[in-house]
């Protein structure tokens, strides 16, 4: 009874918050407190027929759950989930560069030097306007 | 105000899931309320669900939550005036003995544990991409799925074709509670294990006339350590072990039926069969298994007629759901590839190495500690038992046990073998409750198996 035992004996429930979940996720893996609001707030500015591009570590579990916690949270909004790895990260960059797109996020991946303007979202994302794609918004 | 309208959303639920299962029990005039609460929940789900589904094919918003509102209201009444009709009342079975009420108060006790658990963990990986998720973009559009969700690669990993069952019944609470909420959704997923276990203790009572053993296997349950502690189990708002509880109702009703030869419990079978693919998409495999075995019983009794209607309406959900996500031009799902022979005959050699990773995950302690040990055992003795009932308890358990991990030949993942260690141990639970009522059965001696006291079955 590794988690009932605990579970019992802490003897209180929640925080009883809507995003209970994502928040909790948010703040484990990038710090971020009441991180899905945030989250929102960051892109509320988006008109919603434009997407996201979302660019994770192939090879990093964490990185890929985060970057579905941004497709999550990222509706209406269409996104595209792209895999790097280190050397495929220039090119991949360079082909999600299009007038229809909001913005990327790189979630654990390292953004290309090239890619200017980036905002922090927590330890672990970083969200890249289409400003900074060289294309006008 | 939100906590009104949860309340809204599950009395509406209930009272259809409730009419639905008065009616399903009609022919009894002794109505046990455990037994008829569990149904209302499992039936209410399904209700709610479909009628919530294809409501949202030509309305939204306030309309559509009026009309299914509306429609559960309906069906509790239909429901209610049948069961006043033939007369019926209802009771409250009561331990009868010393034992009896140690283990019904032990069995309430971690009912409540389980339930406080649940509402502390957070909703696993699978429990927010795979279900929740649909259930807010569903809120988020006025209470309908829209098809650029189905459409979308981008979101393809939230798996688009899986069946709405879970996530159109937390879209519910979210209707009548105004908003999304990832607490207060999980407050449906320990139901489903309550309902599960009253069902076990009923069927183990039923069958073997038992009631202490019946209570002592629900009170078993949670020992099994994935029930508690594993991507899959109760706590993290997985679909696996509602379809799990729906296929160990529908089993049971089976066994019921020929045990007993009750009308009623065929069509309690029927129904919850009819509810098994809608749950989960593996479900189509437990359903295929189960309408055979409907059929095998069908044959027995003589009552192939009844087999008929009783398989239709799961055919229809499944041939409709397969319809309506062509429609939307759903996103190819990349987890297994189209079954073909020529897929078969070169994946054949996958075999050897399935087999062995299946031994292994079946006998990981630390998923399952000595559980499938006992369930082996017991599967033994029922089938030296030579009695039919028992052997299709057995195929019950034995089936799924070699179909799943025959389905990853067609595993499109680069390793196939990751795949199956990443999923298998999860299917394995859909097993888990079929499993325990085959051991209550086989702990059941064989000198009174054959009683069945009536006093303590309604």
């Amino acid at each position: 009874m590794p988690i009932v035992g605990p579970a019992v004996l802490e003897n209180k429930i929640g925080p009883v918050d809507p995003n209970h979940s994502t928040d909790s996720y948010l703040s484990g893996l990038i710090h971020v407190r009441n991180g899905s609001q945030l989250f929102s707030n960051l892109i509320e500015a988006v008109p919603p027929e434009k997407s996201f591009v979302i660019f994770v570590d192939a090879d990093s579990s964490p990185s890929q759950f985060l970057g579905m916690l941004v497709a999550y949270l990222s509706w209406p909004h269409d996104v595209r989930i792209v895999n790097v790895r280190g050397a495929t990260l220039e090119r991949e960059t360079a082909g999600a560069k299009s007038s229809s797109i909001a913005g990327l996020f790189f979630c654990s991946v390292k953004p290309p030097a090239s890619l200017t303007g980036g905002t922090h979202f927590g330890s672990e994302i970083i969200f890249v306007p289409n400003v900074g794609l060289g294309l006008n918004p | 105000m939100m906590l009104l309208g949860l309340a809204g959303a599950y009395f509406t639920l209930l009272v259809g899931g409730a009419g639905v299962s008065l009616l399903i029990l009609r022919a009894s005039t002794r109505l046990n309320l455990i037994e008829c609460a569990c149904l209302a929940w499992l039936f209410g789900v399904g209700v709610v669900s479909l009628l919530l589904w294809l409501g949202g094919t030509f309305t939204s918003g306030l309309a559509l939550q009026c009309l299914v509102a509306a429609l559960c209201l309906v069906l509790g009444i239909v429901g209610w005036r049948t069961a006043q009709r033939r007369q019926a009342h209802f009771s409250l079975p009561r331990p009868k003995s010393t034992v009896e009420w140690i283990l019904a108060t032990a069995l309430l006790l971690e009912l409540v544990i389980i339930f406080v658990v649940c509402l502390k963990h957070t909703l696993g990986w699978d429990g927010l991409f795979n279900w929740e998720l649909k259930a807010r973009y569903a809120f988020l559009n006025f209470g309908v799925l829209p098809e650029s969700y189905y459409s979308s690669a981008g979101r393809a990993f939230s798996h688009p074709e899986y069946p709405l069952g879970i996530p159109f019944t937390e879209l519910w609470l979210y209707v009548w509670m105004g908003a999304p909420h990832q607490f207060w959704v999980k407050t449906m997923f320990p139901l489903f294990y309550i309902a599960g276990a009253f069902f076990i203790a009923l069927f183990i009572t039923r069958v073997t006339g038992k009631r202490w053993l019946g209570l002592l296997i629900a009170l078993l349950l949670p020992f099994v350590p994935f029930v508690t502690t594993s991507p899959g189990g109760v706590i993290v708002g997985y679909a696996d072990i509602p379809l799990s509880v729906y296929y160990v109702t529908a089993l049971g009703y089976l066994l019921c039926s020929l045990e007993r030869n009750l009308a009623s419990s065929f069509t309690a079978y029927a129904a919850s069969l009819t509810l098994i693919p809608w749950i989960k998409s593996e479900g189509l495999v437990l359903w295929s298994l189960l309408a055979v075995m409907g059929l095998m019983v069908g044959f027995r009794q003589h009552r192939l007629r009844a087999f008929v209607p009783a398989v239709l309406p799961g055919l229809f959900l499944i041939v409709g759901w397969r319809a309506y996500l062509k429609v939307m031009h759903v996103v190819t799902p990349s987890d297994f590839a189209h079954p073909t022979l020529d897929l078969l005959r070169d994946h054949l050699s996958r075999v050897i190495t399935i087999g062995r990773i299946a031994i292994v995950e079946i006998t990981d302690t630390a998923l399952w500690s000595t559980f499938w040990l006992l369930a082996l055992v017991a599967v033994i003795y029922l089938i030296a038992a030579r009695r039919f009932a028992r052997l299709l308890l057995t195929t019950a358990v034995l089936g799924p046990v070699i179909l799943y991990p025959l389905t990853y030949v067609f595993s499109a993942w680069t390793s196939y073998t990751a795949h199956m260690t990443s999923s298998l141990p999860r299917l394995f639970l859909h097993l888990m409750p079929a499993a325990w009522l085959a051991i209550g059965l086989a702990l059941s001696s064989p000198k009174t198996q054959s009683e069945t006291l009536e006093s303590k079955l309604v």
